[in-house]
């Protein structure tokens, strides 16, 4: 252990029942060093996370912060050592202010104890304005954006004069502007300050862009570590996965048939107006839009969730209004929603009751729920899926995020959904489980003719998933375009102002 | 990549139903030794009693509890439903047509409160302690304050609460039944299914296309109807109306489904677990009983236990 870490990790191993989550884990980091952190989902980046954070004690193994051995870490030791994770959900206080909750547990004090409030914003805005960020500090964090939510909680971990930050994949929930914003900060912080980063993404583009190392986790151990101009993104995804990838995208012609889903002068959400789209039959079509171009909303009217949603819905050449998701479900149209754990899925609940609960009129023999039906449909679409899970009744929380989301994929496909509306379907996911969902899709497309609308910030998807895209800006649909013959460049001009 | 669909037991799933299996087993053992009255089959008969009585209103509470929800009319409940038959029946009524009006207003009482949570979207807590207090002010005015006599109709009626079937009490034949068609209903029904998805998020849910509003209208109508039903079993034990009978018994419920393993959170628990928690209240409230500690001192052990249970509950989640 050089004296110049900041931080080492030695001999790092953790167990929880009936799993090794991390094997004999080190890596160190210099002041100022920014070093990317990748695996797939499972790798055990998040245990090893938690173990940082002082959140998980690790079975054996030393953490040590500039070279003093940490013996007990706890979350509070591990802050007051300069330690700050920030985790893709974020724990704020949603009803508190920016400035509370930049300053949480340590606002100023005037004499007799209350809360100064002006010296508060005061200090939340000098370093909202060191990091270069416009958020004002009175604003509820309810009201903000992702994107600068996440500018608080780096702000918040300043505050606490975090020396060594761990960003678990905060370009995730962002766009393009706001991670090149982001970025510009850790290079900065990195290089005024000193301050070193872990950066755990699943973007290798960005690993590429911003970190000078990289440290590769598979299964629970780490597989490779180096720096970056070493290495291109083929072998690194090659150690990740543990096998040839090859394209992450696969190649396929699509089978085209008849239109299966148009709207016309679609409003909704208070931000989408007069939005006009269709999709045919085996056709993956795109819409891409920087966060709050009106993605989500567009999907959630279509499904039927939004009851203020006006325009015409035709499904298969009939004109149809829906009044509830039920009245969409029952129309052949299935949602993906953006929110996994909470809109997508019933974390308490098992794999098979998260597969089965939106075909529960297949599975009745009378009035009750058969089980023989039941594990016949479950088990087939767990086959089919590649759902990877001890079995149909383990919790669906310990499941990773790809096979998370194919069971809420599998869901759809159990109710005979023809028309499937995915609102990033890969967000969180792996590079291994996204290729997994993408050949779903695919086969879905192909094999049963499902016409397929993808929503999504990630444009290497949308151009190489995509039949034909539809950007989204500010609620409306500036272009729709040949996936095939557009450029990135291209679709974010539409995306952006210019 | 296995698809198999063994039900081997994992870590999360043993300890839950276990605890309670231990929790029920030494307090058998500790009964018997305190008192050897203890195991005499009329004591053990008038503890089954006790858990039926309680345990209806505790299969209410855990529909409601299931689906993140919480009903404290339920103890008003038992004392209108109460007051309305005694009256009726007191009126000269036929015992049954008596019964299935003042069921009727009790279910109506249950419908108020799933129009004000559903469409009016109040909070449970609120609505439900808003109805009770009203429930037992209508109560009281129907009684005028005092207790109603069931006149000759109540030696007929006395069966309900204190007759026999085969030597075995009436409320433990109508406890059991209701726990049947409860276990039916939560594990084998697509109802059931979509209570425990309303429970577990009700957004979820919504996009899943389950009728949340349906589903949470209809946990506390089944709420009202099991507490109408047992205010009919106090009645015929009481033999008498009286417009303040089941005060606190919410909580009560309350405590039974948590001691059962059912989450005040939604989405976990079922009636198994909620059996044994009115097994132990009851086996509990026994033993002091036998071993002559007063009631007042019964209230803070109660606490207790109560306290105790939830924090096992919370153990138990922070290893899983």
């Amino acid at each position: 252990m050089s004296e110049k870490n900041v931080l080492a990790l030695q001999g790092i191993s953790k167990s929880f029942p009936g799993v090794k989550a991390l094997k004999d884990v080190s890596f160190s980091l210099a002041a100022g060093e920014i070093r990317a952190l990748v695996g797939e989902n499972g790798a055990g980046k998040s245990t090893l996370m938690k173990i940082l954070s002082g959140a998980y004690t690790a079975n054996a193994g030393t953490i040590s912060v500039f070279g003093e051995t940490i013996e007990h870490p706890s979350p509070a030791t591990m802050i007051g050592k300069g330690v700050a994770v920030i985790y893709q959900e974020m724990a704020q206080a949603p009803h508190l202010s920016v400035a509370e909750n930049v300053l949480l547990g340590r606002l100023p004090r005037r004499a007799g104890g209350l809360v100064d409030w002006p010296e508060a914003r005061r200090q939340t805005a000098a370093v909202l304005a060191r990091l270069g960020f416009d958020i004002d500090p009175r604003a509820r964090i309810d009201t903000l954006s992702v994107a600068k939510r996440q500018m608080v909680e780096i702000a918040r971990a300043l505050t606490r004069n975090a020396r060594i930050i761990v960003l678990d994949e905060p370009s995730a929930v962002l766009a393009a502007s706001e991670i090149a914003q982001l970025f510009a900060i850790i290079r900065k912080l990195s290089a005024e300050d000193g301050v070193a980063f872990v950066y755990i993404s699943h973007r290798l583009v960005e690993v590429f862009d911003i970190a000078e190392t990289v440290t590769v986790m598979r299964d629970g151990e780490v597989v490779h570590q180096c720096r970056t101009d070493e290495i291109d993104s083929e072998t690194l995804i090659r150690h990740m996965v543990g096998r040839e990838v090859g394209d992450i995208f696969p190649k396929r012609v699509p089978k085209i048939g008849a239109e299966a889903l148009r709207v016309s002068g679609l409003s909704a959400g208070g931000l989408v107006q007069d939005a006009s789209l269709y999709v045919r039959r085996g056709e993956i079509v795109g819409l891409f839009g920087l966060a709050g171009a009106g993605r989500t909303e567009t999907l959630k009217a279509l499904f039927g969730a939004d009851r203020a949603a006006r325009g015409t819905l035709t499904l298969d050449g009939k004109a149809i209004h829906l009044a509830s998701p039920r009245d969409g479900l029952a129309n052949g149209l299935g949602l993906v929603p953006e929110d996994r754990k909470v809109a997508g899925l019933f974390l308490k609940q098992s794999v098979g009751f998260n597969i089965t609960i939106s075909s529960m009129r297949h599975l009745v023999t009378g009035p009750l729920l058969s089980r023989v039906k039941e594990n016949a449909i479950v088990d087939t679409i767990i086959r089919r899926l590649r759902v990877k899970t001890p079995n149909a009744h383990a919790a669906v929380q310990n499941l990773s995020g790809g096979n998370q989301q194919k069971c809420v994929i599998g869901r759809l496909v159990g109710a005979e959904c023809s028309i499937i509306l995915a609102d990033e379907p890969t967000r969180g996911v792996d590079v291994g489980a996204k290729r997994e969902i993408y050949d779903l899709l695919f086969e879905l497309s192909d094999s049963r003719q499902l016409a397929i609308l993808i929503a999504s910030s990630e444009l290497p998807e949308i151009l190489n998933l995509c039949d034909r895209v539809y950007v989204m800006r500010e609620g409306r649909i500036t272009a729709e375009l040949d996936a095939r013959r557009t450029s990135e460049e291209e679709v974010m001009r539409y995306a952006t102002h210019n | 990549m296995s698809a198999t669909t063994s039900s081997r037991p994992t870590f999360r799933n043993l300890p839950r139903g276990f605890g309670l299996i231990v929790a029920l087993a030494v307090l058998v053992v500790a009964a018997s030794l305190i008192s050897p009255h203890f195991l005499n089959p009329i004591n053990i008969l008038n503890v089954l009693r006790q858990v039926a009585l309680y345990g209806i209103l505790g299969v209410g509470m855990t529909f409601i509890l299931l689906t993140a929800g919480i009903d404290l009319s339920i103890s008003s409940i038992v004392g209108f439903v109460g007051v309305v038959a005694a009256t009726l029946m007191g009126m000269g009524y036929p015992i049954l047509i008596a019964c299935l009006i003042a069921v009727a207003g009790g279910l109506l009482i249950g419908v108020i409160n799933g129009l004000g949570i559903v469409v009016g979207q109040v909070p449970p807590f609120i609505m439900t302690l808003g109805s009770m207090v009203m429930t037992r002010g209508i109560a009281l005015m129907i009684a005028n304050g005092s207790t109603v006599n069931l006149g000759p109709r109540g030696d007929d009626f006395f069966f309900l609460g204190g007759g026999f079937i085969f030597g075995v009490p009436t409320p433990i034949w109508v406890f059991a039944l209701v726990c049947v068609a409860a276990f039916v209903v939560l594990r084998l029904t697509p109802f059931g299914r979509a209570i425990y998805a309303v429970g577990s998020s009700p957004e979820a849910a919504r996009l899943a296309g389950i009728n949340v509003s349906l589903v949470t209208f209809a946990v506390y109508l089944i709420s009202a109807g099991l507490a109408s039903l047992s205010a009919l079993i106090f009645l015929s034990r009481l033999s008498v109306g009286d417009p303040n009978s089941g005060v606190g018994l919410e909580l009560e419920a309350i405590t039974i489904a948590v001691i059962g393993g059912t989450s005040l959170f939604g989405g976990e628990g079922g009636i198994a677990g909620t059996i044994g928690g009115a097994m132990v209240l009851a086996i509990l409230a026994n033993i002091l009983n036998l071993a002559g500690v007063s009631p007042f001192s019964q209230q803070v052990v109660k606490g207790l236990i109560i306290v105790f249970a939830v924090l096992l509950e919370a153990g138990r989640r922070k290893r899983a």
